[in-house]
């Protein structure tokens, strides 16, 4: 057996039982895989490579903590419930219609940025009180946001597992905006409608503003919306103006929640602000523990292992793999399993022909992002369901439907890919 | 009560474990020494030419030649990328070695030098490695990253448009701390771009007629073995002098192609600084098999001896283009082509351009600096 591999199976092995069998938290069971994986790889306790790993995502990082910050100004400031009121009162007649534009603002941020957690704790936090007000039960509303910050991870312009692959063989990040666009629009649209519609028929305005606060809207008016505005206006400027103050997304996300302080009801900022971050910190931790575990397995030469791997399996194999071992490789990374399968799977397909390799490699991505919904990390699973006030658990079941569709639609698309190109 | 304590345990264990780590990092700040050469004239900082980069981790030595006899110019950058090790080691070898007797030569060996003092994550690099030489002694070399050190500038901003005109946007944001995407560089930029505008001011100053930027490539790159030449109004007579040197390389039985600057490649040597300078402008890419996805595990066997099953195995089976050697890719292989590769192309072009004649020796033919090894070319420090 290739030393790799063991490496491999003792990483694994490793982190498992840590998880499973002894319950630690995902975070510090993947710091022992790590550990196992340097230890058998003859690496000792590699303390350079430990740190490097664990700082890998820090402005992934740094961004989560700054718009965890902005979400609590907003609903503590009543902001979010004031939006609630005006998107339910006026488009309450049109429920397919409504449940598709929140589908769009949930995807939003996940476009801009290439992440969904960015996406869930963004805008999905907006729209989970919208989703639960019209009737939609908890785990679905959280199931609803969390496949829709994964469409937005996925949907143009900016996905970052495509580029990461398209970086892996050589291939420009260009062209890829139609192809991400049929996968994830039709995709997100079918999710909110086939979790969403049956809830919202024939809703009562009446009953729907007994559960509203409309008072805090009315109170403060149009700067109650202010720090929402400031922080779309200035995320957009950013990326399509160069001569825009680059400021950063992070501190664009404490400047809204700093104005927020002022537009609307007045609340223990330093209190709220403490709670937030205890939820937000073991999110953070197991991006930390995936950095360091995915630094050992290159290390170690457990990364190469897997890929060549990969590359010796026969094409069927190689498609079977981009619709389980993919997606399912997300409960370590998905921007991991882009760059660690993703590349030599798409290698392997380019070099059977008569295929898009722009097209192949943005279904290769859309599967890779639909791993962000794989416990026991499950990023997008995990704080979608926060924000409902749920475990993850029973929200991932909800999934399950729109998930498989997804697959699907990702696996016809791929494997007609010239139709498409 | 408990938990406060138990909380100050944790946060002190942390900070041990991290100032232990801390010392390794902080080590990659020591430079690589580089052994006396007499011919050598006079070591400048780039901070000469870009006021911008005094006082900073960016600012780096340009070791002159200058053998008093009227010639030509010619420039060469070594560690444009601190993880293409070969080029770093090539521009050190040939300051050490070099006797100039018409022109001048520039020699640049840590382009990026911030690039140098960090690893790139996820990647599991080494950050140094060893060459043992021929009295015995070893000297060691680092690995860098082919960014700029985010410690010297960060963070990297959501959207930038160079000099040239390229676009820095989703995947290519950090691109803003590579050198080789911000030339032809501005003289109040981010750091970075400090770097570009100083190699350009230097060009420009100095009147640089031949410039040559030494990288390597992953396997799975497309442009291997290949020099890359500047398009510009007199681009005929530079692919003349390019073509010369591959043909000379042929010759010697060493794979060599050359092809024009991508109408795309706005931001790189060969393209921005080609288009905005008179100096001719070449970039040669070798194979560095420790760069790609597809490698083992990290060690000196990879990195000093290129040695790497996996990318022969992937290059067997149909889906690497590059013809990988199955014994590897020596670093002294890689070495002796890129030197190889400057001394023809001075060569051709002091043949196209007898007056302004660059000639120079020391460098050793390829297949001398193959056999007696790197230990042979590289010089003991005292």
């Amino acid at each position: 057996m290739d030393i790799e591999l063991i490496c491999l199976l003792a990483m694994l092995g490793v982190f498992l039982l840590s998880n499973l069998l002894l319950k630690l938290p995902v975070s510090i069971s993947m710091v022992l895989g790590a550990l196992a994986g340097a230890i058998v790889g003859g690496e000792g306790i590699p303390l350079r490579h430990l740190f490097e790993g664990t700082f890998t995502y820090v402005d992934t990082m740094l961004i989560i903590s700054s718009a965890m910050l902005f979400m609590t100004v907003i609903q503590e400031s009543g902001a979010l419930e004031a939006l609630n009121s005006v998107i339910v009162t006026h488009f309450y007649k049109y429920p397919a219609l409504m449940l598709i534009m929140l589908m769009l603002v949930i995807m939003f941020p996940g476009m801009i940025t290439g992440s969904s957690t960015a996406a869930v704790l963004s805008a999905g936090a907006l729209v989970a009180p919208v989703l639960l007000l019209i009737g939609i039960p908890k785990e679905k509303a959280g199931a609803i946001i969390a496949i829709g910050s994964i469409m937005g991870m996925a949907a143009p312009p900016i996905n970052i597992p495509a580029m990461l692959i398209g970086g892996g063989v050589d291939m420009p990040y260009i062209g890829f905006d139609g192809p991400l666009l049929l996968l994830t629009i039709p995709c997100a649209v079918f999710s909110i409608l086939f979790l969403g519609l049956k809830h919202c028929r024939n809703l009562d305005i009446e009953k729907l503003e007994s559960g509203l606060d409309l008072e805090v809207g009315k109170k403060y008016g149009f700067k109650l919306y202010i720090p929402i505005l400031a922080l779309f206006v200035l995320l957009i400027a950013s990326k399509a103006f160069p001569a825009f103050p680059q400021i950063g997304t992070c501190l664009i996300f404490l400047v809204c929640a700093f104005i927020g302080l002022f537009t609307g009801r007045k609340f223990n900022f330093w209190e709220k602000a403490l709670k937030a971050m205890d939820t937000t910190i073991p999110v953070l931790a197991k991006l930390m523990g995936v950095g360091m575990f995915i630094q050992i397995m290159t290390l170690v030469g457990a990364r190469g292992w897997i890929v060549v791997s990969c590359l010796s399996l026969g094409i069927a194999a190689v498609y079977i793999a981009s619709f389980t071992v993919m997606p399912a490789f997300g409960a370590i990374s998905s921007y991991g399993a882009a760059s660690v399968l993703g590349v030599p799977f798409l290698l392997v397909m380019i070099q059977q022909g008569r295929c898009s390799d722009i097209v192949v490699a943005s279904c290769l991505s859309f599967l890779c992002c639909l791993g962000d919904l794989m416990p026991p990390t499950a990023l997008a699973g995990n704080y979608a369901a926060q924000i409902v006030g749920l475990k993850y658990k029973p929200v991932l079941i909800h999934c399950i439907v729109p998930f498989v569709v997804c697959i699907a639609v990702g696996l016809a698309v791929m494997l007609n890919s010239l139709t498409f190109a | 009560m408990k938990e406060y304590w138990k909380n100050i345990v944790v946060l002190l264990i942390a900070l041990l474990f991290a100032v232990l780590a801390s010392i390794d990092f902080i080590s990659m700040q020591v430079q690589e020494k580089i052994a006396p050469n007499q011919n050598l004239t006079e070591v400048k900082m780039l901070s000469c030419y870009s006021p911008g980069l005094k006082g900073t981790d960016s600012d780096t030595e340009v070791y002159v030649f200058d053998s008093g006899n009227p010639g030509g110019t010619m420039l060469i950058l070594g560690g444009t990328h601190p993880n293409e090790s070969a080029g770093m080691v090539s521009a050190i070898a040939t300051i050490e070695n070099l006797e100039v007797e018409r022109g001048r030569v520039f020699i640049i060996p840590w382009t990026n030098k911030s690039g140098f003092t960090h690893t790139s994550p996820l990647d599991g690099m080494q950050d140094r490695f060893s060459i043992t030489l021929s009295d015995g002694s070893i000297r060691t070399f680092r690995v860098g990253n082919r960014l700029t050190n985010p410690v010297d500038q960060w963070p990297d901003r959501t959207y930038y448009e160079g000099t040239s005109g390229r676009k820095l946007i989703g995947s290519e944001s950090p691109e803003i701390r590579n050198v080789n995407r911000l030339y032809y560089g501005k003289e109040n930029g981010v750091l970075t771009e400090r770097v570009c505008y100083g190699i350009y001011n230097l060009i420009n100053a100095e009147g640089v007629d031949l410039t040559m930027d030494m990288h390597e490539g992953s396997p799975e790159f497309l442009y291997l073995d290949c020099t890359m030449v500047n398009q510009k109004a007199d681009n005929e007579k530079a692919m003349s002098i390019a073509s010369s040197m591959a043909l000379s390389m042929q010759l010697d039985g060493l794979d060599m192609r050359t092809e024009y600057s991508g109408k795309s490649s706005y931001g790189l040597s060969h393209r921005s600084l080609g288009d905005n300078t008179a100096s001719m402008m070449t970039l040669m890419e070798t194979y560095n098999p420790s760069m790609g996805p597809l490698h083992g595990k990290m060690d000196d066997d990879l990195i000093v001896n290129g040695n790497e099953p996996n990318y022969y195995q992937a290059h067997n089976e149909g889906y690497i283009y590059f013809d990988v050697p199955e014994n590897g890719y020596p670093l002294a292989e890689r070495v002796a082509r890129h030197l190889t590769c400057i001394s023809y192309l001075a060569q051709s072009y002091s043949e196209a351009n007898p007056h302004d004649a660059i000639v120079f020796e020391g460098l050793g033919s390829y297949d001398d600096i193959v056999e007696k090894g790197l230990g042979n070319l590289l010089k003991p420090i005292d």
